[in-house]
């Protein structure tokens, strides 16, 4: 039974050969835009993660890349004021990402109905980017903060984040890889069944007992903090901040990566919509100006009639389809 | 204080109030919150750019015939793409999808560089000591026009009443007789109309871009949280708020005002979640 | 001391009253009727035991504790439970499930064990779900377990929602019409379930219109009318009064 599998593993054969696959690919391909591409296709692997974990709970949180900005924003200043390391930096964007999310989710979450928190997060990431225009003694306004790339010593071996991209690809790739299972393994344990008998059935499952603010708090809180660990990193990586970084558009953009790679999927459809839009939208976005827009909007609207799972749900929906073509043309030819 | 403040936040609360009073109107009486509602507000004023700023239209007739294009773009959207899905969760995130599009065909045909549409009330008139601008009071002179003859209309008219019915309540509305689906559609030209007008509006007095309509959008969203999200009369109240604390707080705390206002909101829905005007569902 | 008590429960909506001082008292192990024309504030009373609606003016007494206006969980906790009369469940997974995930009440490891997969969160999953299956069972809806909830038939689906209410452990179980729509094989089905449950010590009222059930199965009635109780006592002699019957003119 699928959903009785309290302790499953995944098919570890699968994942390891993935995981090499994936960690051999830039040392083999030294395409350096390629690799580019792929380690924002992480940063947004890990948003999408997020955005899906919250919308799983039966929120939609319109706002995400407000945490994205808070999260880079603090991880710069504690870097260039404080002389916090690297990882350190990271990890405080995201804890300051997280007390805010939880501090605006035990007000917001509590009120029954769709929409009181999407328009309370998108109007947090409004307020975030206004902040971050106009508060110019301590985030510099529209100039931003530049944040110099980190230098590791790690024994021996001395790891200059500036001369090549490469420990990005590997960093993004292990914290995607690392939240995937955080993430896989809290949707198969209580916490995911809980916030998903509230996202289906709200009234029923407040009658048989349970009250779901503490989860979606819960959920939303760590939501936020990996959000937050995935703004600090782009900071890094761009070795810059500022408030063109991080707009409402993003947020609907991870929306918009979760519907179109599966909404009902909690790692799978959030990772490949990510990778698949960043991939595609980047090229678009070089070409011709407008044009991603455009197009992941028009494939949103589709995929909502057409296979409102996402891609994911194309290894169920394909087969059937393809039988599907099959009979007609049987039917056709016995006449 | 100078007295230009004043205008402006009048100037400023119009603006929130006509699309406080579109997405009110879609929420009370079909329940779904159009997040595409400021790609109206954008559209329309492109619509205005290139009807009076580059073919030479008279102003009011671009204004009306955005409003019209716009109101019928969203009587077929709502006929063709809302409707079918059904699901209010799911319309949302359709909402979310057309207003992407928008945002591209807009980009793609018109280029992102902002645009600029010349007032046609230039110049100041004096008022005593004062110097006031004329294009300021002309919007708020149109906007409140506007919202008075949308009152008249919802109030007064035979068609408002059915409005206001199938707001309360939708499948009592249908036993008495009124397509309810046939207000869903009226409403829906209605609410979009609104939204490209105000858009059409404020045209000359900011400037024209394809992002445009996400601020109006937020703002919009939150007067409707702060007056009541089924009240047409808490719109009105919520963009005033608003609109004042926009500029007339804005004035003596800069931005820090768009703080309160965020606070406002949180702390409505903590003490009074349905809103100034709304009704407790329990 | 009664199980429940109804102490002058009042329930206006703006100007109407739905209800207008209903006094009642339940004792364990009554099977309570509650019946009534249409519009009288049969489900009415039911939210306002289980907390969906707050009382205008009144007492919910639970065991002795005042529960009026507490949220629904924290009642389903205390021991009432309840199940719609538009049957919701939950449409995104199979039958079993749906009973599985109204077990939540039996929980009993925290979210961190669960997280790790701790043996004593094993056990208890296991645990779980061998009791869902026991009920799914008692129910004659074992031949669906593995079909999506809201696939099911009508009558299946109404049988789904009361096997869900079991699930939480109830004390007392509200049954918002049980027979609606059903056939008289499914009647049956039902009725024998409701028995079963009865004898597993729960109490419960019900609304039902389907007079002749109520009257096998129940051991007192309560009759509604335009949010008054206008009758309660021994269902066959409740049945004889004029005043009931003249309520009830032109119904069946």
């Amino acid at each position: 039974m699928e959903f009785a599998k309290f302790k499953s593993k995944l098919p570890l054969i699968l994942l390891i050969a993935f995981i090499i696959i994936v960690i051999a690919f830039p040392l083999v391909i030294r395409d350096r835009f390629v690799l580019s591409i792929l380690i924002e296709c992480g940063v947004y692997a890990l948003f999408a993660l997020a955005f899906a974990a919250v919308f799983r709970s039966g929120q939609l949180s319109l706002g995400q890349a407000g945490f994205m900005a808070i999260g880079g924003y603090v991880a710069a200043l504690v870097a260039t004021k404080a002389g916090f390391p690297f990882w350190l930096a990271m990890l405080v964007g995201g804890l300051s990402a997280a007390v805010i999310a939880f501090l605006i989710g035990v007000v917001v979450l509590r009120i029954k109905g769709l929409f009181y928190f999407s328009i309370a997060t998108l109007a947090l990431g409004e307020i975030i980017t206004i902040i971050a225009k106009n508060w110019d003694s301590v985030t510099s306004g529209m100039t931003g903060i530049a944040v110099s790339a980190p230098v590791v010593n790690i024994g021996s071996i001395v790891i200059n984040f500036a001369t090549t991209k490469l420990p990005y690809y590997y960093i993004v790739l292990a914290l995607v890889i690392l939240f995937a299972l955080v993430f896989w393994r809290i949707d198969r344990s209580r916490l995911g069944r809980i916030v998903r008998s509230q996202a289906v059935a709200p009234v029923i499952s407040e009658h048989l007992g349970i009250y779901l603010m503490k989860y979606k708090v819960i959920i939303f809180t760590l939501a936020a903090f990996v959000t937050g660990i995935a703004g600090a990193f782009y900071v890094y990586y761009l070795s810059w901040v500022g408030p063109p970084l991080f707009s409402g558009a993003q947020s609907m953009g991870a929306l918009m990566m979760c519907v179109i790679g599966g909404l009902w999927s909690p790692v799978a459809g959030p990772i490949i919509g990510a990778v698949l839009l960043t991939y595609l939208g980047t090229l678009m976005q070089i070409h011709l100006e407008g044009l991603r827009p455009l197009v992941f909007g028009v494939m949103v609207i589709l995929f909502l009639f057409v296979l409102p799972n996402g891609l994911v749900e194309l290894q169920v929906k394909l087969p059937l389809w393809i039988k599907g073509l099959f009979k007609n043309k049987s039917a056709v030819a016995k006449q | 204080m100078p007295p230009a403040i004043l205008i402006d936040s009048l100037v400023l609360s119009s603006m929130y109030i006509l699309m406080a009073l579109g997405l009110v109107l879609l929420f009370s009486i079909m329940g779904i919150l159009n997040f595409a509602h400021g790609q109206f507000y954008m559209l329309g004023a492109y619509i205005v750019y290139y009807g009076f700023q580059q073919a030479g239209i008279n102003f009011f007739v671009s204004l009306v015939a955005a409003a019209v294009v716009i109101g019928l773009l969203g009587l077929a959207l709502e006929k063709y793409i809302m409707r079918p899905i059904g699901q209010p969760l799911q319309i949302v995130v359709v909402t979310i999808g057309l207003s992407s599009v928008f945002e591209g065909v807009i980009t793609l045909i018109a280029g992102p560089a902002p645009k600029s549409v010349t007032t046609s009330f230039p110049g100041t008139f004096t008022l005593g000591s004062v110097s006031i601008s004329n294009e300021r009071v002309a919007t708020v002179v149109i906007a409140v026009l506007l919202i008075v003859a949308l009152y008249t209309f919802v109030q007064k008219t035979k068609l408002g009443l059915a409005l206001r019915a199938a707001a309360q309540q939708p499948t009592a509305a249908g036993l008495f007789g009124i397509r309810v689906a046939r207000v869903s559609s009226l409403v829906m030209g209605i609410g979009c109309g609104l939204a490209a007008l105000a858009g059409g509006i404020m045209a000359p007095m900011f400037y024209v871009d394809p992002w445009i309509g996400a601020t109006p959008m937020v703002w919009a969203l939150l007067a409707i949280v702060i007056g009541g999200m089924g009240s047409l009369g808490g719109a009105v109240v919520g963009g005033l708020i608003l609109g004042i604390t926009g500029s007339i707080v804005a004035y003596y705390i800069g931005f820090w005002s768009q703080l309160l206002s965020f606070g406002l909101v949180i702390a409505i829905l903590l003490l009074r979640p349905e809103g100034l005007f709304g009704i407790s569902e329990k | 001391m009664a199980l429940l008590e109804l102490k002058n429960i009042k329930k206006a909506f703006g100007n109407v009253m739905a209800l207008e001082g209903i006094d009642l008292e339940v004792n364990k192990g009554e099977i309570v009727g509650i019946v009534g024309p249409n519009g009288s504030g049969k489900t009415t009373l039911l939210h306002v035991i289980s907390g969906y609606y707050h009382p205008t003016e009144g007492q919910v007494i639970y065991k002795g504790e005042n529960i009026s206006g507490l949220r629904p969980d924290k009642i389903a906790k205390k021991g009432i439970v309840r199940t719609f009369q538009q049957n919701i469940v939950y449409w995104d997974t199979v039958t079993l499930e749906n009973v599985f995930r109204a077990c939540y009440l039996s929980d009993k490891t925290n979210l961190w064990q669960s997280f790790w997969g701790t043996k004593p969160y094993v056990q208890e999953e296991m645990a779980k779900l061998a009791k869902a299956q026991d009920i799914v069972s008692t129910f004659g809806l074992s031949d669906y377990s593995m079909a999506m909830a809201v696939g099911l038939p009508h009558g299946k689906q109404r049988t789904l929602g009361m096997a869900m209410a079991l699930a939480a452990d109830p004390e007392i179980l509200l049954i918002d019409e049980p027979l609606a729509g059903m056939d008289a094989g499914e009647v049956e089905i039902v009725l024998n379930s409701i028995r079963k449950i009865v004898d597993k010590g729960v109490t419960i009222m019900l609304i039902e219109h389907n007079i002749k059930s109520v009257m096998s199965i129940c051991s007192r009635l309560i009759v509604l009318d335009f949010g008054h109780k206008i009758a309660d006592g021994k269902p066959v002699e409740v049945m004889k009064r004029k005043d009931v019957i003249e309520a009830y003119l032109g119904v069946e």
